[in-house]
């Protein structure tokens, strides 16, 4: 019966609309991120005075917020399956898991990039590092927005419980936290492992 | 403090000086009438309203302002070049390249864009048949970001310089290093906050289209207005977000002291190419929803059944389709590949084929038909010879040697004019004739309306036309003079009346209004065009009530209304039952997120960054207030509805 | 009830494997690149097939694309990645 109960929630017809203009929001993201990592391509060789991709990136660091972003991708895919069993102590616990995550990723990186500042790299260095922050920069604003979101969610969760109103909610932040995973996925490969090879 | 203040005021230029006295007047005004007949409340109640129709009607006025500043920019610039080696008040140089960007960005942005925006937000959900939008909140929002992008960029003038590097704000002209001050840090700003909006509308109505038709009404039913702003919609989602990095480009690049857009580091035409990856489909965002108006108003004014109605959908698609496949048509002269330039060549070319289509279904529509000349048919047939001038030109810039000649001349202002105002300033005068009755219960005055299109209509060509020629001669755009010995001055001088006309034609549109809302006294019944109606926002009272249908209609056809009217009977068969409405909330959030965006923008044109971050702090807070809210909305009891029904249809 | 715990250990595993599986796939892109056993070119290819793998998983398995309305949130997708598509390649032809 319980997991019915979500299930209505997430099939109401505003739940269903709220999904789909969503989807749709991730499309204009695709392009958003699409563009960036077009930027970031056509100027990767220009590093002029600034250190290349080969010299400033440290692989194992970056492969330790690799692993964090992949496992609250996962906490989160976790916290929805609770969701949809209606157990709202467990899908609390697993959005909060992954909100601690997502706060160790956004730490990695703010320490990844003052480290890189004092090397000297800075946003104004060189084009290439231009569009490397900008990329970043704007992924790493989309993992605190979403950081921020679904801890105000988990608050009308805690108050309210699972309902009409929060169901269809924490489904679409899960949905947001699953494509900023992709993004990073990405921006793993594209930016960091190719900056390598 | 006061000493200062003055010292400040006496030494600004007279036409700033000028336009802070008109702005301080008309507020003053605006005030003194909101108090004299106690509006203010009933301005909150628009303010905060989450209706779709007052929210359109709003984007309409708002827009509608934004045209006549950008009007009157568009005449001083033709005083200006009215004489050769002319010298008109201030509009030199420096200043009037600020003319001209401002000139260009107000009227793509904040004028054509919205007021067709304005105009999805009226009929959409009136043509099939839905009680209010899928997100009226959001709407709402979008309303707002609009106007505080708007007011932002409108402000610029008076507040540290306009932007002055074209509407299209190429880099590295438009970075720190070559226009430092505020004036182009407006630009990314504004039409960040404007364009957040603009993508917010496109979801709601790409939702709204999916989701909200009423029983019956399948895609290839819909009125082919509502597919155009369905595709509009699509192509607004795509092209906005990508203009969004643009700005934001630009924005890190002035504020941040990125390199990325410099001459000398990064590479400039990073820029063009995202600018107008957003920049081209832009063009068919605008014209779009101007296509599908003339269909809808051909058909009814033809009284004949749309022509080729499958291949009609099937065009728009392809254009929408194709309009992002052909944006480095404005960058031939950078000298790419000449492999890509030939592939943009074709798909430029290919792009008159649907085009071609449409004009031809248009004319087969009105064949045989029993035409009647109102002002809104009179628009579209302007438009049809318009566009059609406009459309030629566009093949001819498209092929690839001529460009280089044609490149940056009058030649390409002409051909722009012809098809933005051909399509879209013209398509907006007729939906607004033709739905005006629907949205204030009254006909505009047909007398002063053909005024205003003959008057308009001819000015329009008067202007334009001498252009072309203007530019096979050589004038380049963007220069504010010319010498005598060229032989540009009999042009310029003709082409400066053609505006002036236009001016006026402009001017008997509000007279229009003005009598019409002043002096009619008659009211007009749910079809008021001759009972020619043939879509669902007919068959309902003129002006609808605030749920729109009090019975969901049944839809079995394309045409639902004339198919009835065929039968013998006066409506459509409403087969719903009356049941409790549910409206949404008004609500005050959307507009004081506007505020917040506005302070926040002011903060990083200004960079500073206390300003900005509480503006952001604003808006963050009503996110979340909004967040936490419980949404009830209002609900009419069934009883109510019946009765209020009931009394529309005696 | 039994039936329903069996199809909920059912669902776990499978997000488990899903997330097993792309751990897997970014430590082996990690290791390749990390000491270069392949050379360049079909390592770019490799990894870059890699990630889309990744993607797919996270698409199908965490984000349901393919409910019901499938065909929207696809349509929406391939939309968004058309666009993004044509502006990355013509901004690397640059």
């Amino acid at each position: 019966m319980e997991t019915m109960s979500t299930q209505m929630h997430l099939n109401h017809k505003q739940a269903q609309m709220n999904i789909l203009a969503f989807w749709f929001l991730i499309g204009a993201e695709v392009v958003v991120f699409g563009c960036l990592f077009g930027i970031y391509l056509a100027v990767k060789s220009l590093t002029g005075q600034g250190p290349t991709p080969n010299e400033l990136f440290k692989l194992n660091e970056i492969m330790l917020s690799t692993v964090v972003l992949l496992t609250s991708s996962f906490t989160c895919a976790i916290a929805v399956y609770f969701l949809n069993l209606s157990k709202k102590l467990l899908t609390l616990l697993f959005f909060l898991i992954t909100i601690l995550l997502g706060l160790a990723f956004i730490g990695l990186e703010i320490r990844e990039f003052t480290l890189y500042v004092e090397e000297g790299a800075k946003i104004s260095t060189s084009a290439f590092l231009g569009a490397f922050y900008l990329l970043l920069g704007t992924h790493g604003f989309h993992v605190l927005f979403g950081v921020i979101w679904i801890s105000l969610l988990l608050v009308q969760l805690w108050l309210k419980g699972i309902n009409q109103e929060t169901a269809p909610k924490l489904f679409i932040a899960s949905l947001y936290w699953h494509f900023i995973d992709v993004i990073w996925v990405i921006i793993f490969t594209i930016v960091y492992l190719i900056g390598k090879v | 403090m006061m000493n200062v203040i003055l010292d400040y005021l006496l030494s600004l230029p007279s036409d700033i000086i000028f336009a802070d006295i008109s702005f301080t007047i008309m507020l003053i005004a605006t005030v003194y009438f909101l108090t004299k007949y106690a509006k203010w409340k009933w301005l909150w109640s628009w303010i905060t309203s989450t209706d779709h129709k007052k929210i359109g009607i709003m984007y309409l006025f708002v827009s509608f302002l934004f045209f006549i500043r950008a009007g009157i920019e568009a005449l001083l610039i033709r005083m200006q070049l009215a004489f050769p080696n002319n010298e008109f008040w201030v509009f030199q140089g420096e200043r009037f390249n600020q003319l001209t960007s401002t000139h260009g960005t107000v009227m793509i942005f904040l004028v054509a864009t919205p007021l067709l925006i304005g105009l999805m937000n009226v009929i959409v959900p009136l043509q099939i048949g839905a009680r209010d939008v899928a997100f009226p909140f959001m709407n709402s929002l979008s309303l707002w970001l609009f106007i505080s992008g708007g007011i932002l960029i409108n402000a610029s003038f008076v507040a540290g310089g306009s932007p002055n590097a074209g509407w299209t704000t190429y880099a590295p002209l438009a970075s720190k290093e070559f226009t430092p001050g505020p004036g182009n840090s407006y630009y990314p700003i504004g039409l960040q906050v404007a364009g957040l909006g603009t993508i917010m509308g496109g979801i709601n109505f790409i939702v709204t289209i999916i989701k909200m038709r009423a029983p019956g009404m399948r895609f290839m039913r819909m009125p082919l207005s509502t597919w155009s702003m369905f595709i509009t919609s699509i192509l607004i989602v795509y092209a906005f977000s990508a203009l969004a990095v643009a700005l934001l480009l630009l924005t890190f690049e002035r504020l941040f002291g990125t390199v990325i857009l410099s001459a000398s580091e990064g590479n400039p035409l990073i820029w063009q190419h995202l600018f107008w990856i957003f920049g081209h489909p832009e063009v068919y965002i605008i014209a779009l929803p101007a296509f599908g108006i003339f269909s809808d108003v051909i058909s009814v004014f033809s009284k004949r059944k749309l022509f080729g109605y499958p291949s009609m959908v099937f065009a728009i698609i392809l254009i929408g389709f194709l309009g992002f496949m052909v944006w480095v048509h404005h960058m031939f002269t950078v000298g790419l590949n000449t492999n890509i330039t030939i592939f943009f060549a074709l798909t430029t070319m290919l792009i008159a084929v649907p085009t071609g289509i449409k004009i031809f279904n248009w004319l087969f529509t009105m064949r045989g038909g029993r035409i009647r000349f109102d002002t809104p048919m009179l628009y579209a047939l302007g438009f049809i010879f318009t566009f059609v001038i406009g459309g030629v030109t566009g093949v001819m810039l498209g092929t690839v040697p001529a460009d280089y000649q044609y490149h940056d001349s009058y030649f390409v202002v002409a051909h722009l004019h012809y098809v933005i105002i051909g399509a879209t300033i013209f398509g907006v005068f007729s939906g607004v004739y033709y739905w005006w009755p629907k949205m204030f219960g009254k006909k505009l005055n047909e007398t002063l309306g053909k005024w205003n299109f003959w008057t308009f209509g001819i000015g329009f060509h008067i202007t334009f036309f001498p252009m072309h020629v203007m530019g096979l001669m050589g004038m380049p755009r963007r220069v504010f003079t010319y010498p005598e010995g060229d032989g540009l001055g009999f042009l310029n001088f003709i082409s400066t009346c053609g505006a002036f006309m236009m001016g006026i034609g402009v001017l008997f549109f509000m007279i229009n209004i003005y009598i019409t809302t002043r002096y009619t006294k008659k009211r007009v019944l749910n079809d008021p065009w001759f009972s020619r109606g043939r879509t669902l926002e007919w068959t309902i009272p003129s002006p609808p009530p605030a749920y729109n249908f009090a019975r969901l209609p049944e839809v079995k056809s394309r045409e639902p209304l004339w198919d009835a009217y065929e039968r013998g009977n006066k409506n459509i068969n409403f087969i719903g039952e009356y049941e409790d409405i549910h409206l949404p909330n008004s609500t005050s959030l959307p507009f004081f997120m506007g505020i917040g965006f506005l302070i926040a923008s002011f903060g990083f044109v200004f960079e500073i960054w206390p300003v900005a971050l509480s503006g952001m702090l604003i808006v963050f807070l009503m996110m979340s207030i909004r967040s936490f809210q419980q949404k009830n909305g209002i609900h009419l009891p069934k009883e109510k509805v019946r009765v209020q029904d009931m009394r529309g249809e005696d | 009830m039994k039936r329903l715990s069996k199809h909920t250990n059912k669902e776990i595993h499978k997000l488990f494997l899903s997330f097993l599986l792309m751990i897997l796939l970014t430590a082996l892109a990690f290791f390749l690149v990390l000491y270069q056993l392949i050379s360049p070119p079909f390592l770019i290819v490799l990894i870059t097939f890699f990630a889309l793998i990744q993607i797919v998983i996270q698409l199908d398995r965490f984000m349901d694309i393919r409910e019901k309305e499938g065909g929207y949130r696809l349509t929406s997708l391939i939309g968004g990645s058309f666009v993004a598509l044509l502006a990355i390649v013509f901004l690397i032809l640059l």
